[in-house]
């Protein structure tokens, strides 16, 4: 311990590395007396968002338990920081609640009753019958649905080994219409800002709350603010973001795209763009629009045909779609050409997730760049894939040859991850069924659209054979399951971990903190979960002894990818498996390493997070290996092939790598969109989303020009939804919650319970003087929901808002249920396909081992909102169009708070309506989608040509 | 030593301009909490905007942004009047957490108690001072015995309110000397001990020693009615409490509470028409200061927005109808009138005497939850 110095030099912010084995600080608890704490200090990473940001775990030497965790200051993205969401990690591991052994169901599906199986039981069960299905050449019928993954490529690698296509993601909830913007562009489907580089930085989320990479990029976005970098936020809603903004754009929702091209033509128009970066590195010479083909031309004749492309898009144009103010426009468009190749952007859920067409707000953002010239630029916006490291593990299957129509169907082919909210949808159609689902650290019946369409599915054995929930906790999906199996929090597993934090590349390393700690002293385990509490694995060692299970004699080709590196035809262990990959994948580890004495494992074990390189800028500029070069030829768009697969692109006559598309550079224009049959979508363009005035009329019977039902489905009413029009924002993220996850976490929900509608003061008045407390119903297509009123005014008029993560609900009062954030409710199904869901009881106090239950004052655990909500997926992209159009009125008498009432029967017709307006597949060739497009997981070529057009391109 | 890990709170040096705290400070504009309260804090807030450093100038809902507002802190939280005066324009709480209201019935109850307690031996020796009243051994012994028996409640009030009882041995065996806890604690005992002789040697019918011991008592007594001003004015930041009237104003209701017990007592015991007489104009005097002080207090202006929000939320908020009906009308106006309109009738001046008592106790409720429901941070 320190001495107290009046100067404060003892002070400091995270403890230095030769004190982690011994750390002492003074008992709070023992205040006044001076009691000595030693703890010994264990890196892993926290696993509530996606950032992986490094905690240290505190483990109490005397207790032998964490006492708690705070911020790594080894770990390059996180820095020693936390959000509030890491720390409290210590009150989900110490849950009351938790789930510390596998259950099974011992009643009907969703009736509520559970006893205690064993892990061998477990795999025994899945073994057998996932075994048989790929007998039986079901593959199909086997899939893995994650939620958070917290994890990279072990999951492929896993399925590919058992060769199905069966991976299915959140991701069409979560983020793949801006994924669509930014890989037309340059493959790579996340931006990677350096904010902290950046002299103008423009937000179209609400990064200094929540977002992706919240933590790392919210301390790099104020670094770059300390030095004098504006900040602009584009947000119908006065975030905490937006309050710390220079410019405060309140854009209607779904206009980003026209604000954000008028931005482009005034840059444009002044002759403000850096021209040699356009000539160099996009793709303008096979553009074609309105009569004009680029090829042959000048660059000048170019420029000018832009212009005229884009002359709608005055100022006052954008001003009349967004109310965003015109001049407001021009200044921030003037900025961002002064801070030229240091302008940093962000953009993910908000404008793109919530509306129809919001792909094109990322690529119409990525237009501000290309003029500007800052991409892959010191300050300027930079590749996911130059930031993130995957390393590969020691050997790895070969691509699966199938592919999965209940995953990647037809109607979609652009549609960037899997189709997944629409499943119980395909299933009711008919198109396929699930023998063994494994939903993971997943719960769609609360966070998804049409939830109810999801309990539907999941209650029925016919649709859904066999159901594990792999969760740390309960959730209203966890409840439909026959198997729920407690898998371990931050602190209780390993997992490896990159993400695209800043200019650089890092890994970080997940790991089981009691496990390791005891190793250290000598102790040997076979598995985690006997240094766990109760019975909690970990994933990695369950799919391992899974796979063993399916193919126990190794005779199905399948247990050979879970052996040893090290020791022949013998089980893989987590140890063999990270430490081969850090032993030979991870380019300066095992050196880093042997500095200090130390194998790369146990490198990775100490530290917890390793840095593989620096200001990683303009990777597009690499010239291309030699021996690619050699034996290589060059195309008449200058692309640079070899053995028919491009390797590179002349730039000033030099070959260099370029970006992953079809050019090698950035495309302005993109043929892939004109060859799929949306040419009209070739170059970055504004269209209307779904919920845009003209639609909100469209609903009411009053159509005007700008609805145009051939991109915009139209919104009929259910009988008895009256109320003005809104569009609700449904998808704001509050700092202290995670979706579903925080929801056993006591400090995070003390703090955050409740999501009244915000409205704006005008509007409250519209509908009858409203004041904040005062009960709304809420009608959406599908039904309607029940909840109280927010009066403020940092919300555009027109626009409602409600935050995500409350609303949780159980249907059991005490047992088997998260008992501190749901409310105890009645679910009837009171004709078929009409759901209606009353509060019996809030929050109340309970009694377990943790006094602090007893202490819990809150009583409202918010009204689900989603559930109320019918799939909106994107035409184009597939994802799930998050803003709902809803007429909201002040409730009736017999309207009580919590009240939600939905006709599944209207959503599958919503669902009708919305796929009617896809063109799906073939596209050229008799492709399912584009070679060249990224997919997860990808099967081998083959597999993307519909069987039945044999012919290839 | 760890400080915030998040870097959010830099600490630092302010001395050493090298520091980055320092320089922070000399850089950034910054602002502190509370600088009226002039403890120099040095906590300085970058950029703090008005509305969320200044407690009072946030309107509060009755739920907030993504909670609800936690009422089961002790006293059910600080009051928050939607019509506050001191609320900035569009300035909304969007998340607070609850601030307690520490003081219970008790601190009302115990500023009573000691009122009497301290007051009782006060208006005879007046009396007799002025050669109004001649002495009497029955009186001495119950106005000592009410002393006595106030002063014993006032204690157990005192020590009832404290989280750690225990903690009181602390206060009286290892004394902080600056503390008017302690102070008061001190004065009570050597009041009590006062008393207890007193009421010795008029029992013992020594009328010498009680005759000696009377105004030490009385003036000790007067010392125990004005100590809790101070105490009160070590609440920093309960501004409503730190007036500079109270120390005067509390030796005008010990006053009036003297009078009252001395209008009530009954002939067996030392009461007489003499008396009463005597009761009769210094309860309508005192109660006519009393209540002068309380509408001065409240009327005139306060140096602080915390003391005037106070007073707004006696006068105009939740307290506003025990404040007037209570302790100003039926404890105050009323009683004046019954004692100026009622002459030398007892049961006139017994129920004013019983109506006084009970507007005071009334009073110091209003007073005491009032400067407590200030929010403070
Ligand atoms: S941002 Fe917060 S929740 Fe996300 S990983 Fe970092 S500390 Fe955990």
């Amino acid at each position: 311990m320190t001495d107290f110095k009046r100067d404060g030099s003892h002070l400091s912010y995270c403890p230095p590395v030769e004190k982690w084995d011994d750390w002492v600080e003074l008992d709070a608890g023992a205040w006044p007396r001076r009691v000595e704490k030693h703890y010994q200090l264990v890196p892993t990473i926290c696993f509530n968002c996606e950032s992986g940001c490094g905690l240290l775990a505190y483990v109490d030497k005397e207790t032998g338990e964490v006492a708690k965790f705070e911020g790594n200051p080894m770990h390059p993205a996180s820095r020693g920081r936390l959000c509030a969401k890491g720390p409290a990690t210590i009150t989900q591991i110490h849950d009351p609640d938790r789930i510390l052994y596998p259950m099974k169901r011992s009643g009907p599906r969703g009736g509520g009753k559970w006893t205690r199986t064993s892990w061998d039981e477990v795999l025994e069960t899945f073994g057998g019958r996932i075994r048989k299905a790929f007998q039986e050449n079901r593959g199909e019928e086997v899939m893995y649905h994650v939620g958070r993954p917290g994890h990279d490529f072990i999951m492929e690698r896993t399925l590919q080994a058992w060769g199905i296509d069966g991976h299915n993601s959140h991701t069409n909830v979560c983020s793949s219409s801006a994924r669509l913007g930014y890989l037309l562009w340059h493959y790579a489907d996340r931006p990677s800002p350096d904010h902290a580089n950046a002299r103008f930085i423009l937000l179209l989320s609400a990064h200094l709350e929540s977002g992706h990479y919240f933590n790392p990029h919210a301390q790099r976005i104020i670094e770059g603010k300390m030095a004098g970098a504006k900040l602009a936020v584009m947000d119908p809603r006065l975030s905490n973001t937006a309050s710390m903004a220079d410019y405060w754009m309140p854009s209607y929702p779904g206009t980003e795209a026209a604000v954000l091209l008028a931005m482009a033509m005034v840059i444009l128009g002044e002759n403000r763009f850096d021209a040699a970066f356009v000539k160099n590195w996009t793709n303008w010479e096979e553009l074609e629009v309105d009569g004009f083909r680029a090829q042959g031309q000048s660059f000048g004749a170019l420029i000018e045909a832009l212009k005229r492309h884009y002359a709608k898009f005055t100022p006052e144009f954008a001003e009349k779609e967004s109310g965003v103010k015109a001049e407001i426009i021009v200044k921030t468009a003037r900025e961002i050409a002064t801070a030229g190749s240091r302008f940093a952007s962000h953009l993910w859920r908000g404008s793109s997730s919530g509306n129809l067409g919001g792909w094109q707000s990322a690529r119409a953002l990525m237009l501000l760049h290309v003029l500007t010239g800052s991409v892959g630029t010191p300050g300027g916006h930079n590749l996911n894939a130059w930031n993130k490291f995957v390393p590969r593990p020691y050997k790895n299957p070969p691509p699966q040859k199938r592919w999965n129509e209940l995953l990647y169907p037809q109607e979609w082919p652009l549609c960037v991850h899997e189709m997944s909210p629409l499943l119980p949808h395909f299933l009711k159609e008919g198109r396929g069924r699930i023998e063994a689902y494994f939903t993971r650290v997943f719960n769609p019946v609360w966070t998804y659209p049409d939830g109810f369409s999801w309990i539907e599915m999941l209650r029925d054995e016919e649709r859904v054979g066999l159901h594990a929930a792999l969760t740390p906790t309960w959730s209203e999906t966890a409840w439909f399951a026959d198997y729920v199996l407690p898998m371990g929090f931050s602190s209780e597993r390993h997992d490896l971990m990159s993400q695209e934090s800043y200019a650089g590349k890092w890994i970080g390393f997940r790991q089981p903190v009691l496990r390791v700690l005891q190793e250290r002293e000598g102790k040997k385990f076979d598995y985690t979960y006997q240094a766990n509490p109760g019975e909690v694995w970990e994933e990695d060692e369950f799919w391992i002894n899974l796979s063993w299970a399916i193919d126990p004699d190794g005779s199905m080709g399948i247990r050979q990818w879970f052996e040893s590196p090290y020791r022949p035809g013998q089980k893989l262990t987590v140890d063999e498996y990270y430490g081969w990959i850090f032993e030979n994948s991870v380019p300066g580890l095992p050196a880093a390493a042997a500095k200090e004495g130390l194998k790369p494992l146990e490198y990775m074990r100490k530290y917890g997070a390793y840095e593989v390189t620096t200001d990683v800028y303009r990777l597009n500029e690499k010239p291309v290996a030699p021996a690619d070069l050699s034996g290589s030829n060059v195309e008449a768009n200058c692309v640079v092939k070899k053995d028919g697969k491009a390797v590179g692109v002349m730039v000033d006559g030099e070959a260099v790598v370029g970006y992953n598309t079809p050019s090698r550079k950035l495309e302005l224009f993109s043929k892939t969109m004109a060859d799929w049959k949306w040419p009209e979508f070739a170059l970055p363009e504004y269209y209307r989303s779904h919920i845009h005035r003209s639609a909100q009329a469209a609903s009411l019977g009053k159509p005007g020009e700008d609805f145009n039902p051939q991109y915009m489905p139209l919104v009929e009413w259910p009988k008895d939804a009256n109320g003005e029009v809104f569009t609700l924002l449904p998808i704001f993220r509050l700092p202290h919650l995670i979706h579903t996850r925080s929801g056993n976490s006591k400090f995070l929900y003390e703090i955050a319970h409740k999501n009244p509608l915000w409205l704006n003061p005008e509007d409250a008045k519209t509908l009858g003087d409203i004041r904040t407390g005062d009960l709304l119903k809420v009608h959406t297509e599908i039904g309607f929901f029940v909840l109280h009123a927010w009066v403020t005014e940092g919300l555009a008029p027109g626009v409602v808002a409600c935050s995500h993560h409350m609303g949780r609900w159980r249907l059991n009062k005490e047992d088997h249920v998260e008992r501190m954030s749901s409310a105890w409710v009645d679910l009837q199904e009171v004709g078929k396909g009409q759901w209606k869901m009353r509060q019996l009881s809030g929050v109340e106090p309970y009694e377990t081992t943790d006094p602090d239950t007893q202490r819990v004052w809150w009583s409202d655990a918010g009204v689900h909102q989603n559930i109320t909500f019918p799939v909106h997926p994107d035409p184009i992209t597939g994802m799930h169009c998050w803003h709902q159009m809803v007429r909201v009125e002040r409730a009736g008498v017999s309207d009580r708070y919590g009240d939600i009432f939905v006709d599944t029967n209207l959503s599958f017709a919503v669902y009708q309506r919305w796929k009617a307006l896809t063109r799906p597949a073939p596209g050229p060739g008799g492709l399912r989608r584009p070679l060249w497009i990224p997919r997860v997981h990808r099967p081998e070529e083959a597999a993307f040509y519909i069987p039945s057009s044999t012919k290839k391109a | 030593m760890i400080v915030c890990p998040e870097h959010a709170i830099i600490a630092g040096d302010l001395n050493d301009p090298t520091s980055e705290a320092a320089q922070l400070v000399a850089r950034e504009p910054v602002r502190v909490r509370k600088p009226e309260q002039g403890t120099q804090p040095k906590l300085y807030y970058i950029d703090g905007d008005e509305s969320a450093i200044v407690p009072t100038a946030a309107r509060h809902e009755s739920i907030y942004m993504w909670s609800q507002r936690n009422a089961a802190v002790l006293g059910g939280g600080a009051l928050y009047p939607p019509d506050s005066p001191l609320l900035q324009e569009n300035a909304l709480a969007a998340y607070d957490v609850g601030h307690a209201r520490p003081w219970g019935w008790q601190v009302p109850a115990y500023c009573w108690t000691k009122s009497i307690g301290s007051g009782a031996l006060a208006v005879p020796a007046i009396a007799m001072l002025l050669g109004r009243l001649p002495g009497d051994r029955m009186r001495d012994i119950a106005l000592a015995s009410v002393a006595l028996v106030f002063t014993a409640l006032t204690t157990v009030l005192l020590v009832w309110d404290l989280d750690h009882k225990e903690r009181f041995l602390r206060v009286v065996f290892t004394p902080q000397s600056k503390s008017w806890l302690a102070r008061g604690a001190f004065i009570l005992i050597t009041y009590s001990g006062l008393c207890g002789v007193f009421w010795l040697a008029a029992v013992a019918g020594f009328p010498f020693a009680a005759s000696v011991l009377l105004w030490p008592t009385v003036l000790v007594g007067f010392c125990g009615a004005a100590y809790t001003a101070f105490l009160f004015g070590q609440c920093e930041g309960r501004d409503l409490w730190q007036t500079p009237l109270l120390p005067a104003h509390l030796i005008v209701q010990a006053l009036l509470c003297g009078s009252a017990v001395l209008a009530l007592l009954p002939d067996s015991i030392g009461g007489s028409t003499q008396a009463l007489s005597f009761a009769v104009p210094t309860l309508a005097i005192s109660l006519g200061l009393h209540l002068l002080m309380l509408l001065g207090e409240v009327a005139m202006p306060h140096t602080t927005d915390n003391a005037r929000y106070g007073a707004r939320l006696m006068t105009h908020g939740p307290f506003a109808r025990a404040f007037w009906g209570g302790a100003v009308v039926v404890g105050g106006i009323v009683p004046l009138l019954l004692l100026l309109l009622g002459g030398p009738s007892r049961i006139a001046a017994g129920a004013a005497s019983l109506l006084a008592l009970a507007g005071l106790l009334i009073f110091e409720w209003c007073f005491v939850m009032a400067g407590q429901s200030v929010p403070n941070s």
